[in-house]
Formats: C-alpha cells, sequence, structure tokens
C-alpha cells in the first residue's frame, strides 16, 4: 500500500510529498486552513499560523475538520500539540466582533464572552482605542476601527469585522468580450477563482505571480464590486499600464478613468495614483490622501502590495470601511510587515504555485541560470582592500561581466533579451560597449514608454533597464533576461524580474533568465539567497563559471585533499 | 560482568556447538542468531523446564532470586543436586561454565534467558501476577515498532550534537544544565530535561559517548558510527542489555518480562504487583525498586505510567515482540534549496551519513538538514573529497543531487580548498649563519627541510625528536622548550628544580560497544564521572557491598558502605555504613573503590 503523502510536524509545519498519488487530493483539503510556505521540486511545505486557522474558521471550517483533514492524509498520527494549537487558535476567532454600534453612532466591538471583553479592555495595546461601555462591550470610532483590528490581531484575538463597507458610488462597468484590437478576452479559472475568493469578503490579498494576470484580477473585482475604484500603483509608468488594460478590457470609456499624479489631478470615478502621492506629507497632514479619501469609493486596489510604503498602512487604517484588494506575486516583505498587510488589508485569499501556473500553460516555463565571474587579480585587489560597505558595488560592478553579456547575447542573437541592474556607471558602461538602448529612472516618461513600444514590436532585440523596470511594466515579448547586478539578498527582487520574462510566448517556448554574480564575493552569497527563493518556488537553478574576462570556464585549482577512507 | 547468549555461544567448541544445534532441532550450518533466538525463546525453556523436578525448579528459582546480576552460580547452593541441575541446564544450553580468572571458573545464564526463565517459573505459576489494569487509557495506536521513536530520536540528537560539539563537563563530571537545556529542546518530548539526561545515561553506558582526556567534554565515540548500522532489533536488543545491566535486579526483570507478556490492549496494575512483592519477602526484591525502573524506562520511551496503570511503549512492545517497520534504503530527498530531508523511515545508516554531511535544522519526525558551508568545511575537515562527498549523497538519496546544489558543494570545495592552515614548527636560530648550519647538517637526513627566513627553518612537527637527535649529536644543543611565536627571541632560563608531574598516567578507558569488565578495585581519580559510573554500575548490581577510599586525606580515609540501589545519581554514591546511617559521597571525592564480594 502506497504511503500516505504527509508528514506533520510538531512545530506546525506540514510536508507534502508531491511524488504520490493523493498529492493533489491532499492539496487541496489543506488549502483552505495552512499557509504554503515553499513548494520545490519534491516536497512542499506547508505551515498552520494563527492567520490560516482564523481565516479557515471564518470560511466556515471547524477546528475538528481541520484535524480530521490532516489525519486523513497523514503518514503517521498528528502530534497532540498540533491538535491543541488548531483548538486553542481556532476559538479565538468569533467571539470578537465589530459591528455597527446599535445607537447608530460610529462602530462597537462586541462578544457574548463578558469576560473576554473584559480581559482585552485590560490590555494596554487595546485600551486606547476603546469608547464608552455600551453593554456588551464598547463603542469605537470610526478611524480606529482599523487600528483595534490591528491591535487585537497581534495579541491573539482577532475581531470578526461585519460592519461592512460603505457601499461606495455605483459604476457602471462590466469585462468586455474582446479588446480593443479585437482579440477575444476572457477570464481564466483561476482568476474566476481568486476573484470569488475576495468577493465573498470584501477585503484581502491576491497573491500570483507575474505574469499570471493579477491585473485581471483586479479588473474582475472591479466589474464585480460595481463601485468606484482607487487604483494604488508603485509608479506613474504602471499607473499608465492599469489605464491602459481598464480601456482595453472593460467597457469603461477614457472620461470614467482619471490620473492622480504629481503632473495631472484628474479624480474620477476610476482614479489612479500612486503610493509615492498618497503618502506624500505636507505639514502634518497628507494633503492628496485627504483629498481622495473626500470621494465615496466603493473598492480601493492596492498593486504590489508588499511593497507598500510605511506611511501609507497609517492611512490605510482608517481606510477601513472601505473594500480592500491587495494584489501580489509574494507576500514577501523585506521588512517583516506581513501581518499588518493582513490586518490592515486583509488575509490571504488566493495563492497559486508558480510551477501550477506553469504547468497549465499560463506562464512561461523558465530556465533559472547562474553565472559566477571570476574577478581579475587587480579587481580582486580592489575588492579586498575596499571597506566592507563599497564591496558588494566592486563585486556588483565586475568588469568581467560585461564578457559574460556579450557571450549570452551572442548565444540568444535571435531572443528578445532585457539586462536589468542596479548601478547606473555598470549599466551605462553596457550601453557603450554593447549599444543596446538604456532606460533609467531619469529617462522622460515619453521616451520611456516609446523605448518600451519599440521592444514590445521587436525593432529593439535588447534593452538594458535598471531598477525602474522592476515592477509593473508589461514586456510581453522579452524571454530572456540577464541580470547583472541586484539589492542584496533580495528575494522579492528576484521574483519581479523573472516575472518580466514570465508572460507566455506567443510561440510557446521557454524564457531564460541569467543571474550573473562575482564569484567567491559577497554578491555570490547574497545571490544564493535570492536563487533558494525560485527554488522554493520549485524552479531549478544550473550554475555555470566564468572568467574573469567573461569566457565560460570549468573548474579552478584546488589543494589536493589528503587520502583518507571515507568513513562508511 | 553481564554475559550474553550470542558471545557464549560463538565462542563454544565444535563439538558443544554440535550438541546445541541437536537440542534445539536446528540444522547446521546455521546462523548462530537463529540459534540463540532459539535458545532464548519462551516455548523452548517451557518444554524443556518440564523435564526439572519441581524441587529444581524451586532450585533454579532461588538461583535466580538471589539477584546476582551477572547470574553466577551462588555459593549457597551446594550439594550432589547442584551438579545434577547444572548438568541438566548445561546440556539444553541454558547454563554455560566461563572462566573468570586464570585458575577459577563458575557456572553462569545468559542475561537473555532470564525473562524467558522467570515466564516460566514465576509469571505463568502465579496468578497475582497477571493483576490487568482496566485502562481507559488510549489503546495502542500501531502494530509495529517504527524506525524512528522516541528513543532512537533522542539517542540519535544528543550523539548528533556530541559529534559536533562536545558535552561540557563540571568540575563534578556532570554534563552542564545549560547544554542539558539546549538538547531539550530538540528532544522528542521538548523541554523534558529527565529524558535527556536519561539518554546521556545510557548513551555512555553503550560505549557511545567517550570522555575526553581532561575529562572536560564527552563527544560522540569512534563506535557510534558502527551503532547506526545495526538494525532496530540489535538496537533494542542492546537497550535491553543495558537495562539488564543497571537494572539487573531480578524483580525489574520480572516487570519488564510481565509488561511484555500483556496484551496489546492491556495494562499492568503496579499496586497489585508491589503487594505481591511484599509477600514474597525474597532477598533483593525491595518495592522501591520497581518505582525506579518505572521513572527510567519511562524517561527513556520503553515504557509508559498513568497513575497505576503501566505498560511498555507501543514501539517498545513491538520491539520485544519482533514486529518491526523495515527500514527502506534511499529514502533521502535533496531539495533544490539543499534542504535534506529524512523521512521517518530512513535507515539509521543514511540517517548518520546525513548527519555527518549536512548541518542540522530541525528534528522532528522529518528531520530537516541543510548542505551548506559549513557542512561541506566539516567534510573536508574529516578528509572527505568533493567526488566521495557527492557520491555518499547520491547512494542514499532518492532524489539524486539537484545540479545546483551540486555546482555549490563543489565552489565551497573549491574556494575552502585553495588555501589551508598548516601548523609547522620552526627551528630559529640567533642568526642566518648559525641557521645555514644547521640547514647543512640537517639537509641531507630531513627529507621535509624548508627555509622560512634567514634565522628560520621549517621542519616536520613529526620528525622533532629525530631532529633534535641530529642536532645534538653534531654538537648543536636546544632547549627541550617549544616557544609560541614571538617567545622565540626572547632569551629565558632553562627551568630549575623538578616539577610535579601529577599522578602517573593512566590511559582513559575506551569503553568497547557490548561489555565492560569489572576490575578488582576501580582507581577513579582519572576517570571521568560517567565512566565511573558505567564502571561501578557492574560492580553495584551485585557486589553491593563496597569500600570507598577518599581523595582527601582530612576526610576519613576509607569507609564501607552498602549501596541503597545500583542507580548512582547526579554523581553520587548513595549508600548506608555499617550503623545503617544513609549518606551520599559526591563521586569525585572518591579515589578508589573496592567490591567487598559476599
Amino acid at each position: 500500500m502506497e504511503r500516505l503523502p504527509l508528514i506533520v510536524q510538531s512545530d506546525l509545519t506540514l510536508l507534502l510529498e508531491v511524488d504520490n498519488s493523493k498529492f493533489e487530493e491532499a492539496r487541496q483539503s489543506l488549502v483552505g486552513f495552512t499557509e504554503l510556505v515553499k513548494s520545490p521540486e519534491h516536497i512542499h511545505t506547508y505551515r498552520l499560523t494563527p492567520l490560516s486557522i482564523w481565516n479557515a474558521v471564518a470560511a466556515g471550517i471547524s477546528p475538528d475538520e481541520m484535524i480530521q483533514r490532516l489525519a486523513t492524509y497523514s503518514q503517521y498520527p498528528v502530534p497532540d500539540t498540533v491538535s491543541f494549537y488548531i483548538r486553542d487558535q481556532g476559538r479565538r476567532f468569533g467571539p470578537l466582533e465589530i459591528r455597527k454600534s446599535p445607537d447608530g453612532d460610529g462602530f462597537w466591538l462586541t462578544s457574548v464572552d463578558g469576560q473576554l471583553l473584559l480581559q482585552i479592555s485590560k490590555h494596554k495595546a487595546i485600551s486606547p482605542y476603546l469608547g464608552p461601555a455600551l453593554s456588551p462591550g464598547f463603542k469605537i470610532l470610526p478611524e480606529h476601527r482599523g487600528l483595534i483590528k490591528q491591535a487585537l490581531a497581534k495579541i491573539g484575538w482577532p475581531a470578526n469585522d461585519l460592519a461592512g463597507y460603505a457601499d461606495g458610488i455605483p459604476l457602471d462597468i462590466s469585462l468586455s468580450n474582446t479588446t480593443r484590437h479585437g482579440m477575444p478576452f476572457h477570464m481564466r479559472d483561476y482568476q474566476q477563482h481568486a476573484i470569488k475568493a475576495f468577493s465573498g469578503s470584501g477585503n484581502g490579498v491576491i497573491v500570483l505571480p507575474c505574469g499570471a494576470g493579477k491585473t485581471m484580477v483586479g479588473l474582475g473585482a472591479m466589474a464585480d464590486v460595481g463601485r468606484d475604484t482607487l487604483i494604488l500603483t508603485t509608479s506613474v509608468a504602471a499607473l499608465h499600464q492599469w489605464r491602459d488594460e481598464i480601456l482595453d478590457k472593460t467597457t469603461l470609456n477614457p472620461d470614467a478613468i482619471g490620473e492622480y499624479s504629481a503632473r495631472v489631478k484628474d479624480l474620477r470615478p476610476v482614479t489612479l495614483t500612486t503610493y509615492q502621492l498618497l503618502s506624500h506629507k505636507k505639514g502634518s497632514g497628507y494633503p492628496h490622501f485627504d483629498t481622495l479619501n473626500q470621494h465615496d469609493w466603493g473598492l480601493i486596489i492596492y498593486d504590489e502590495v508588499h511593497l507598500l510604503p510605511a506611511p501609507v498602512f497609517r492611512l490605510t487604517a482608517s481606510l477601513q470601511s472601505r473594500r480592500r484588494l491587495g494584489l501580489t506575486a509574494t507576500l514577501i516583505r523585506e521588512d517583516g510587515r506581513a501581518d499588518d498587510v493582513f490586518s490592515l488589508i486583509g488575509p490571504k485569499r488566493f495563492d497559486m504555485p508558480w510551477k501550477d501556473l506553469e504547468q497549465q500553460g499560463w506562464i512561461a516555463s523558465a530556465e533559472c541560470k547562474e553565472i559566477r565571474v571570476a574577478l581579475s587579480d587587480a579587481w580582486r585587489e580592489h575588492y579586498a582592500l575596499a571597506e566592507d560597505t563599497e564591496r558588494a558595488r566592486i563585486a556588483a560592478e565586475n568588469p568581467g561581466k560585461l564578457g559574460t553579456v556579450r557571450e549570452l547575447l551572442a548565444h540568444h542573437a535571435q531572443d528578445h533579451v532585457l539586462i536589468i541592474g542596479q548601478y547606473l556607471s555598470q549599466l551605462k558602461a553596457l550601453h557603450e560597449d554593447i549599444g543596446a538602448p538604456l532606460l533609467t529612472g531619469e529617462t522622460p516618461a515619453a521616451e520611456r514608454e516609446r523605448l518600451y513600444q519599440a521592444f514590445r514590436d521587436g525593432h529593439i532585440p535588447v534593452l538594458i533597464v535598471s531598477k525602474v523596470a522592476n515592477f509593473a511594466i508589461d514586456l510581453p515579448d522579452a524571454n530572456v533576461a540577464i541580470q547583472i547586478s541586484g539589492t542584496f539578498g533580495s528575494r522579492q527582487e528576484e521574483a519581479q524580474r523573472l516575472g518580466r520574462i514570465l508572460r507566455p510566448k506567443s510561440d510557446g517556448g521557454q524564457a531564460t533568465f541569467y543571474s550573473v554574480v562575482s564569484e567567491d564575493t559577497k554578491e555570490q552569497d547574497f545571490a544564493q539567497k535570492r536563487q533558494l527563493f525560485l527554488c522554493e518556488q520549485g524552479y531549478r537553478y544550473e550554475i555555470a563559471h566564468a572568467d574573469s574576462k567573461g569566457s565560460p570556464m570549468t573548474s579552478g585549482r584546488v589543494i589536493p585533499f589528503p587520502a583518507r577512507e571515507v568513513p562508511s | 560482568m553481564i554475559y550474553s547468549l550470542f558471545p557464549v555461544v560463538s565462542t563454544l567448541k565444535e563439538s558443544d556447538l554440535d550438541h546445541i544445534y541437536q537440542v534445539t532441532h536446528i540444522t547446521p550450518p546455521a546462523d548462530l542468531s537463529q540459534v540463540t533466538a532459539r535458545l532464548a525463546s519462551p516455548d523452548y525453556i517451557a518444554e524443556t523446564l518440564k523435564a526439572l523436578t519441581r524441587q529444581e525448579q524451586q532450585q533454579l528459582l532461588r538461583w535466580i532470586l538471589q539477584g546476582r546480576e551477572d547470574m553466577l552460580i551462588p555459593v549457597s547452593m551446594v550439594g550432589p543436586s547442584r551438579h545434577e541441575l547444572i548438568t541438566k541446564l548445561g546440556q539444553w544450553g541454558l547454563v554455560y561454565q566461563v572462566q573468570t580468572h586464570p585458575q577459577s571458573w563458575t557456572y553462569v545464564i545468559p542475561h537473555e534467558l532470564v525473562g524467558p526463565l522467570l515466564q516460566v517459573l514465576v509469571i505463568q505459576p502465579s496468578n497475582a501476577l497477571k493483576a490487568i489494569a482496566h485502562s481507559k487509557l488510549s489503546p495502542r495506536e500501531s502494530s509495529e515498532s517504527p524506525v524512528w521513536w522516541s528513543l532512537i530520536h533522542d539517542l540519535f540528537m544528543v550523539l548528533s550534537h556530541a559529534r559536533r560539539d562536545p558535552l561540557q563537563l563540571t568540575q563534578e563530571g556532570q554534563v552542564y544544565r545549560r547544554v542539558v537545556s539546549k538538547l531539550g529542546q530538540k528532544c522528542w518530548h521538548k523541554g523534558h530535561l529527565s529524558s535527556v539526561e536519561s539518554t546521556i545515561y545510557a548513551a555512555n553506558a553503550l560505549g557511545l559517548l567517550l570522555a575526553d582526556a581532561n575529562q572536560k567534554f564527552l563527544s560522540a565515540s569512534p563506535t557510534a558510527g558502527q551503532f547506526w548500522q545495526l538494525d532496530g532489533q540489535r538496537i533494542f536488543g542492546l537497550m535491553e542489555q543495558y537495562l539488564a545491566t543497571y537494572y539487573g535486579m531480578v524483580l525489574q526483570k520480572l516487570l519488564w518480562n510481565l509488561a511484555a507478556l500483556l496484551e496489546p490492549d492491556q495494562w499492568l496494575d503496579l499496586s497489585k504487583v508491589k503487594s505481591w512483592v511484599q509477600d514474597q519477602k525474597a532477598t533483593g526484591m525491595r518495592v522501591y525498586n520497581i518505582d525506579n525502573f518505572v521513572h527510567f524506562t519511562t524517561e527513556l520511551g520503553l515504557t509508559e505510567k498513568d497513575g497505576a496503570s503501566f505498560r511498555l511503549s507501543d514501539p517498545a512492545y513491538w520491539a520485544w515482540h519482533q514486529h518491526y517497520e523495515p527500514p527502506e534504503p534511499q529514502v533521502v530527498v535533496i531539495q533544490p534549496t539543499g534542504e535534506v530531508l529524512v523521512p521517518p523511515n530512513a535507515s539509521y545508516h543514511d540517517r548518520w551519513i546525513v548527519d555527518q554531511h549536512a548541518s542540522p535544522v530541525k528534528w522532528d519526525r522529518m528531520a530537516v538538514y541543510r548542505i551548506d558551508r559549513e557542512s561541506v568545511a566539516d567534510a573536508i575537515q574529516r578528509g572527505i573529497s568533493v567526488d566521495d562527498y557527492i557520491s555518499q549523497w547520491t547512494h542514499i538519496s532518492r532524489t539524486h543531487i539537484p545540479g545546483n546544489v551540486e555546482a555549490n558543494i563543489r565552489d565551497w570545495y573549491r574556494a575552502l580548498g585553495r588555501h589551508r592552515v598548516v601548523r609547522a614548527t620552526l627551528i630559529h636560530s640567533v642568526d642566518a649563519v648559525e641557521s645555514q648550519q644547521v640547514e647543512q647538517i640537517l639537509g641531507k637526513s630531513e627529507p621535509f627541510l624548508e627555509r622560512l627566513s634567514p634565522q628560520d627553518l621549517i621542519i616536520e612537527d613529526t620528525r622533532l625528536e629525530a631532529v633534535q637527535k641530529t642536532l645534538d649529536r653534531a654538537g648543536i644543543a636546544m632547549l627541550p622548550s617549544i616557544y609560541a611565536p614571538g617567545e622565540a627571541t626572547i632569551s629565558k632560563a632553562a627551568p630549575i628544580g623538578l616539577y610535579a608531574t601529577g599522578h602517573p598516567a593512566l590511559t582513559p578507558v575506551d569503553p568497547p560497544l557490548l561489555a565492560v569488565t569489572v576490575p578488582e578495585a576501580l582507581l577513579l581519580a582519572t576517570m571521568d564521572v560517567y565512566t565511573v559510573q558505567r564502571v561501578l554500575h557492574n560492580a553495584l548490581a551485585n557486589q553491593q557491598i563496597i569500600t570507598v577510599y577518599f581523595k582527601e586525606p582530612q576526610e576519613t580515609k576509607a569507609k564501607t558502605i552498602t549501596m541503597i540501589s545500583g542507580y548512582i545519581s547526579q554523581g553520587k554514591l548513595q549508600g548506608v555504613d555499617i550503623n545503617q546511617k544513609a549518606f551520599a559521597i559526591p563521586l569525585h571525592k572518591v579515589v578508589l573503590v573496592e567490591p567487598i564480594a559476599q
């Protein structure tokens, strides 16, 4: 008899074996109450967390059912500590509720458990947000609704927010069946599932890899809610792409869409703005936020929610009466504030492993290769004698990388290649060396759009871009990315950059992602950390070596090892 | 000395062995383990004992109930009936004659036979001992002894830790509390420190831990690797032998076998067993030994207890009944992330290889390791080449080694293999002329001679003595001292006078895996407490009267005591003196222990 696919560890992690006939069945069963931590090739790791259990209880899965599901697929008995944990966390969601105040003024934190109300009212993290007692419970000021939810989640007693949302101004919007270019358009199954998962609650985050059509999910949510919508993006370029997609795939006309940026302040039923502008501070206030908040939005969309700046978190706390949708490729926040995303935007509502989308053909399959380029003697000395703070940059700007890039471009002469880097001096040197156009933060918007279009149209086979292109640009025909420098060990940057080439290719071809790093330097260590993230998503990395001129190399010299018997 | 059946049978003369084959109805040439399994089977013993008279059975029971841990024949057994009984038992392969001294022989019952003998002589006839508790506690969850369970997990974890980071010992020879606490976080039942301590005792008793020469650390002994090549059956057998050594009293054997003979869903009522013991009033059968035994075996995960209900744990019960989950080869999974996952059904041998070749991340049902730079550095220091390192992973892995992981391994090997720290011995001379002279003299005889500077010559460390002799014969004398860098140029006066050299060197005991010899008198001054405990247990389990000699002259020079149990806790001998006054003597204050033969 085949072994069952699951092993439940006592530390609340769940290991699910991929090469097992019950894998798919078990995965479907776990999805509702666990979080997928990583999905490398052979064994996927899930985790039970307070958030995952609270979400499950909110969705109607009882703690006993969760334990039963684990027992069904577990090769060994479920550890008592795990069962206890599920029951303990499961009972915490539900007793506390936020409702509209019965007296019609603000909100009301209430519970049938008087002891619990007393307990939390004494907690110093909660008491500042409690208004006058209103039996059974306390009144809550509208501006404290988000803050108290955040505080209650942090102390382990999440509130079930049943106060509902402001309706917002109705918007006549639906999805088109054909694009402006006459191409048929319809939502993919997983996008529909994601929209459904969001619509049921009116808040939360959708996690989909780059290229999987997160923007489409946003459009679907807008059509589903049918109310005025504010869309927050990471840059003006991204804002424009949102605008183009809305016009391309919905029934809205240009008059209904406004841009609220540094250049234009146009408030329309669907308004697009940037995080930067929203969090712009003047004196003690946020004038743009205040202006935008005057409008009766029915939905706010947070694009690339993992990049949400800290001030926007604070502002978001006061937006709890609006429906909120977060879109991202990864919930990893380098600042560790994933919990705040849960409290303020909402829990993760939908997630799908990258490899699954690849298998279903929704994103291109990708090969990942890391090329370790040796430092020349002179550059090695430069690196060795530099201050610690300078070493990362010296390693990143290894001149040997230019040779490697030339080798790769010769190899990919028929492809559309995107070269991505962190340091302008390095990118400029490369631009002068290979003659490909360079696109940076200094490039005017019009020139930027022209270069994007030329690249899309195939007039430019190679485009060099700085980190401005990390997010929210659409380069459908790029099938090769060469990363020549990056931000230390940033995993989400690696994911975003790979995402640039994951959109399905018109010829069904494969994408290739190169990461060029300097051998035996801090950069190699950082690259390993970045590499880890993609391996956890199910990608395999190949590693190759180049000499200090960038040409392929097999191995280096080592001291012969002492001949000893290997212990058996 | 504990006598085990297998080593005893394997040293028999051919004619004696033929006889054993005959009585056990086994056709030679058969594996000796088949023979020993047959000899120790309750069916065989029950069948053979039917041929004894009731009086002989009582005599045999008295022999066992004397409580002598090694089952040597007691001096009280005299007369012609003694000879007749021994002859019968010897012919059935139940008693053997062993040489204890050049001129001295005695008769022994191998320890594995004691349990089955007790079953036939005591347990089966006694209705009182069949007192079964009707417990509402959980029924058994499995029907076989798993490969990976609490005892194995904790033993493996302790040895893994001790191999990487030897366990630091206090002045009293105990493992530091903070180390025990750290291990407690990794053990099967998290935070269960007494379980960790019990495991350390067991590991030490099995010779799997070894103290360093300065008695400051316990590290995994070289036999640990051999130990993990054994299968579950052999390891369980060793644990039983360990229990027989340390809890070898007849009552404890009785309890162990009684629990093993229960039906799977039954529990033993300890209160009724205790009543029965009190009724027997037999020498060596003390009720408190039951609690002691139950406590220790529960800590090890061999038994479980709830109130007065007691039984063998699931893994121990099924192991006793020879129902083992078979380990699977090549089930280790290496992920492209560098993580190595070791499933619960992996063989101990594969698991030990993983433990040596990767850094531990998590101790749990599925053990998680990681192949990283540190694990590669460790492999290099153990002299393993990159190809051997990769090949070993390939042999134990179900999934083979992912390309990026292999590339990383080769890169780490290359990065770590380009430079090496080499300890060198220099002959530093007062000037270049003198140094040249030394080089000329040594040049012909020393193959590994290199010049470092005009005043410094490098010689091979191991050739120092030969070099000094050569130079001495050539008329160049040198101080015997070896100086640290920077000291060599300072003129130092030669030491004057005699220095105490300490106690005459005693080679630290290198514990054998299976058996420990008990010398007549134990000189303890240079042994660590663990070694002392291991050695003393054998003596104390039967020679319960001992004379203790103290280290400090101001204390009583010697004291004769009766141990109140065969168990030494917290490095203390606990006993009563001739006036029946109870006290404890810290082992570190003891220089010599001399057992007094009864």
